[in-house]
């Protein structure tokens, strides 16, 4: 299938600080990727990257053909992209806003944005300053659907959002990528109700990526096991089989890519004593603290 | 695309320039009921002495105005855009990044340089009524540094509010307080007159620092 | 591109703002100190006396030509006319000065007091003048003069209107002595706080001088005999109370003289090296028995001594250190190479006048920013293909182009 993005070797320096180096990444046509991550870890560095307003130190992105640094108008036309916090012109109203916007695209679908318009409790004259963030986020979807691009880029879209906002953005999404044939980048460090949108994910921690696949393997792949051992000063190696462990007293919360048996292979071959040993179905949510731990 | 542009650029100032309009025309209503008042408790001829002879100019109120006006359109227009880093989207839009930085400019100086010539037509016109030409023309000499100072101050607004780093904001803030002041060293009537037109050409070569001001933030200074 | 043409541009503003700005600190930071200091005639000795004012210890110091302090007392005593006011209250004052008698009762009226300044030479004008009478009360009048492109015209002031009638009268006059439109120089005094009116001096566009005036409401234009060729610079009419003198009048030699009254016929000075786009301020000082005309520039003062007849009878000079040849002053120009003013002495308009280059002197500080330039560079990692023009800046415009350069700062990406 046909890349709409192609990510290779970026690497990128606040000053002496590492942001990553020789990141790759593809965003395949018609799927969902999802950028997950801590805050700090990069995120809105490679959204920036990839819209065009921060050129990396090496490497490059190339979007619907196009180097990110300098994209053509019809690329950014293809391109819908949701700030974080989902900033917009918020000294205009919806009416104002929308009649701004459709002048630049000739394909804009009024309305699929008036559409989505009419389900928020606001009046056509009402400013989006005054809007609540749950408001504001329809508007900047609504308005991205107007603009009917082959590429949506959202940065954090659930910042701010309640729930019920939360799991309507999601569905409202997913349902139209899915129906349109959309190809969908999001970053988020919000992990809740993330596995009901994304097909693919990156995770981020500080200066490295921990994983870049479809979130059904990872999810089937990444285990957590729960033991209680007698010695509670017991350590293990990360690196090898232990992705990452917590420890709470005498209890051990382990994580893995292997299966049961070879864990308790490894526990067995380590020398170390267990008892209550279990296999514990996690979220997407569990999966990512259980990789990215906990600070 | 320019009528979306200047749609937007428009909702921004909207406010600023009915603001400004309002303000300068109060202040040029002060300025002739004194003129009158001063004609009709005093003698005619001893307000003429007073610009003629003693170079009294009788709307000095007006002197900062202009300049204030400027600033304020100049915020208004660049202030929302900074806002949250709104100028991504106004970058995002389908158009080139350049000509988008040069239609929003475009649109400030045209709202600018329109609000300038009924403020200017309003304060020197009326003044025909009361004395000769000679006073009026130089009259109009006299606040030709007043207005470019105005102008000046627009573009460097611009500047210092779309620059990122505040390192430089208070540079160009420093600059731009002296670049200002030099519209405004002598308070004699007509004394810029063969000075403006170099000036224009100074203020031309700020007209277009929003290019360098937006490559520096899509190159990532923040 | 385009940025980068807009950042040079940029730049191009900056070195321009601060060639002036940066100098103008420097000379505030370091001033130069300025002397307070006044040159007297002694008809008695015929000898220069200096007095200076103190402000430290607010007090005035005297010394003669070779140096030698004097008193207060003595100070008066040896110029009896330049300090007859304070000799006269003490009843000091001589009967006789090397055998010519002195008469006390003459000395107002025959006393006169000029200050022409050159920045008054060139001066923004309306081209409109108070015209009063002559002959009657010192009164303002109601209405202004303006003598246009092809008559002389009176506006009311009440009104705003113009008298036809007057105008029209002055018209014919101004035809009758060939008067050829428009005015070129207008010179007069548009006050009332002055003894009497003696009306305008003007100048046509044919350099034609004229005495313009109203007695008892009536039209007065005398055109003033000048020798062939002159042409009229500044007039400063003069308000002794004798009237004996019309007017003090620059040539567009910078040669003085003085229209006398009597017959309208104009008097050279004898003075040589006045140059009013040097000195600044001009001096003249009149009683009975001699004319003292100073003038000074930065550094010097010269000032010349003229009897009755306005024949030279002695001359004083002093001078001092030019700036550039001060310490600061060579500090100047090494830091830098050009500098901006939009001031100078001979006229009073805002005008963009740059100096410099006028030595090698700056080459020195400029060298030494392009090496600090060069590190910059350096440090930052940046190619030197991309820094030319800035660098070929800073070797010329020096910390103009330097602070410029790096104010707007040339990243690479």
């Amino acid at each position: 299938m046909e890349n709409i993005v192609e990510c290779r070797n970026l690497t990128h320096y606040y000053g002496d600080k590492m942001v990553y180096e020789d990141l790759n990444f593809n965003i395949k046509k018609g799927s969902i990727l999802g950028l997950l991550g801590k805050n700090g870890t990069g995120k809105t560095t490679t959204i920036n990257i990839l819209n065009g307003y921060l050129t990396p130190r090496s490497g490059e992105c190339i979007i619907l053909g196009e180097n990110s640094k300098n994209l053509s108008p019809y690329v950014k036309s293809q391109i819908g992209y949701l700030i974080e916090n989902h900033v917009q012109y918020a000294f205009m109203n919806i009416y104002q806003i929308e009649k701004f916007y459709s002048g630049f695209y000739p394909n804009w679908k009024r309305d699929a944005y008036y559409d989505l318009m009419a389900k928020l409790k606001v009046t056509p004259k009402q400013k989006i300053s005054t809007m609540s963030c749950g408001q504001r986020s329809q508007v900047a979807l609504g308005l991205i659907l107007a603009q009917d691009p082959q590429l949506l880029v959202l940065d954090d879209f659930t910042m701010g959002l309640d729930p019920g906002y939360r799991r309507l953005f999601i569905d409202y999404l997913r349902n139209y990528a899915k129906a349109e044939g959309k190809t969908v980048f999001t970053t988020s460090h919000i992990i809740q109700d993330m596995e009901r949108l994304i097909d693919e994910c990156i995770v981020f921690d500080y200066n490295k990526v921990l994983v870049y696949m479809p979130v059904q393997e990872f999810m089937t792949t990444f285990k957590q096991f729960d033991f209680e051992v007698t010695n509670p000063n017991v350590e293990f190696d990360k690196g090898g089989l232990v992705e990452n462990y917590e420890k709470m007293d005498n209890s051990i919360e382990l994580f893995s890519y292997s299966t049961e048996k070879e864990v308790k292979s490894y526990l067995a071959s380590q020398g170390i004593e267990y008892s209550n040993f279990k296999q514990v179905p996690m979220t997407l949510e569990d999966a990512f603290i259980g990789l990215t731990g906990k600070y | 695309m320019w009528k979306s542009m200047f749609y937007k650029e428009w909702i921004k100032v909207r406010l600023a320039s009915i603001l400004s309009l309002a303000v300068g025309t109060v202040a040029i209503l002060g300025i002739y009921l004194n003129v009158r008042h001063t004609f009709i408790i005093t003698n005619a001829h001893e307000f003429w002495d007073g610009i003629i002879n003693q170079r009294h100019i009788y709307f000095k109120l007006f002197k900062y105005i202009p300049l204030g006006i400027g600033i304020l359109i100049g915020l208004s227009q660049f202030l929302p855009e900074v806002k949250d880093k709104r100028i991504k989207l106004t970058l995002h839009l389908p158009l080139n990044e350049e000509k988008a930085g040069l239609k929003m400019v475009a649109f400030g100086l045209t709202c600018l340089l329109t609000l300038y010539s009924i403020l200017s037509a309003l304060l020197i016109l009326p003044g025909r009524y009361y004395f000769p030409y000679e006073v009026v023309a130089l009259s109009a000499n006299t606040i030709i540094p007043w207005f470019s100072a105005g102008l000046a101050a627009y573009f460097i607004t611009g500047l210092i509010t779309i620059e990122p780093l505040w390192k430089y904001k208070v540079f160009y803030t420093l600059l731009g307080f002296a670049f200002i002041n030099l519209f405004y060293q002598s308070d004699l009537a007509g004394a810029y007159q063969y000075a403006w037109l170099p000036f224009l050409g100074i203020i031309s070569l700020v007209s277009i620092s929003i290019l360098f001001s937006i490559y520096r933030f899509r190159k990532g200074e923040m | 591109m385009l940025q980068k043409f807009s950042r040079y541009l940029l730049v191009a503003a900056a070195i321009i703002i601060l060639s002036s700005v940066i100098p103008t600190i420097y000379r505030t930071l370091f001033k130069t100190p300025y002397k307070y200091e006044s040159i007297y005639y002694s008809l008695l000795k015929d000898e220069f006396f200096k007095s200076r004012y103190d402000f430290e210890t607010s007090s005035s110091n005297y010394e003669n030509s070779k140096g030698e302090a004097l008193t207060e007392e003595e100070f008066h005593k040896a110029c009896p006319i330049e300090n007859s006011y304070f000799l006269i209250t003490k009843g000091q004052f001589p009967d006789s000065i090397n055998g010519i008698k002195i008469d006390v009762e003459k000395f107002r009226p025959e006393s006169d007091y000029a200050s022409i300044r050159s920045q008054y030479f060139e001066t923004p004008s309306y081209h409109l003048f108070p015209l009063m009478d002559s002959k009657g009360p010192l009164t303002y009048p109601q209405d202004v003069c303006r003598i246009g492109t092809n008559k002389v015209e009176f506006i009311v002031a009440e009104t705003n209107k113009v008298d036809e009638a007057k105008s029209d009268q002055y018209t014919r006059v101004f035809d009758n002595e060939e008067f050829s439109y428009p005015v070129k120089l207008l010179a007069g005094i548009p006050t009332t706080m002055k003894p009497y009116d003696n009306g305008w001096f003007i100048t046509d566009s044919k350099d034609a001088f004229y005495h313009m005036k109203m007695e008892n409401g009536k039209p007065f234009l005398k055109k003033i005999q000048t020798p062939e060729g002159f042409k009229v610079k500044y007039v400063s009419p003069s308000t002794i109370e004798s009237r004996s003198i019309h007017a003090y009048v620059i040539s567009a030699e910078n040669k003085i003289y003085v229209l006398s009254s009597l017959d309208y016929s104009l008097n050279e000075l004898p003075i040589y090296d006045y140059n009013p786009e040097r000195h600044h301020s001009l001096e003249v000082r009149k009683n009975p028995y001699f004319t003292r005309i100073s003038f000074s520039s930065f550094h010097s003062k010269k000032v010349y001594v003229l009897d009755r007849n306005y024949k030279l009878l002695n001359t004083f000079e002093e001078t001092g250190t030019p700036y550039a040849e001060m310490t600061v002053g060579k500090a100047f120009s090494a830091l830098f190479p050009f500098h901006l003013n939009f001031s100078e002495g001979h006229h009073s308009f805002v005008r963009f006048v740059f100096k410099g280059y006028k030595n090698i002197s700056w080459i020195v500080v400029n060298t030494l920013l392009v090496l600090v330039n060069i590190f910059i560079i350096i440090r930052k990692k940046s190619r030197f293909r991309n820094n030319i023009l800035d660098l070929l800046l800073v070797a010329a415009t020096g910390i103009f182009g330097f602070v410029a350069v790096n104010l707007f700062p040339n990243k690479e990406y």
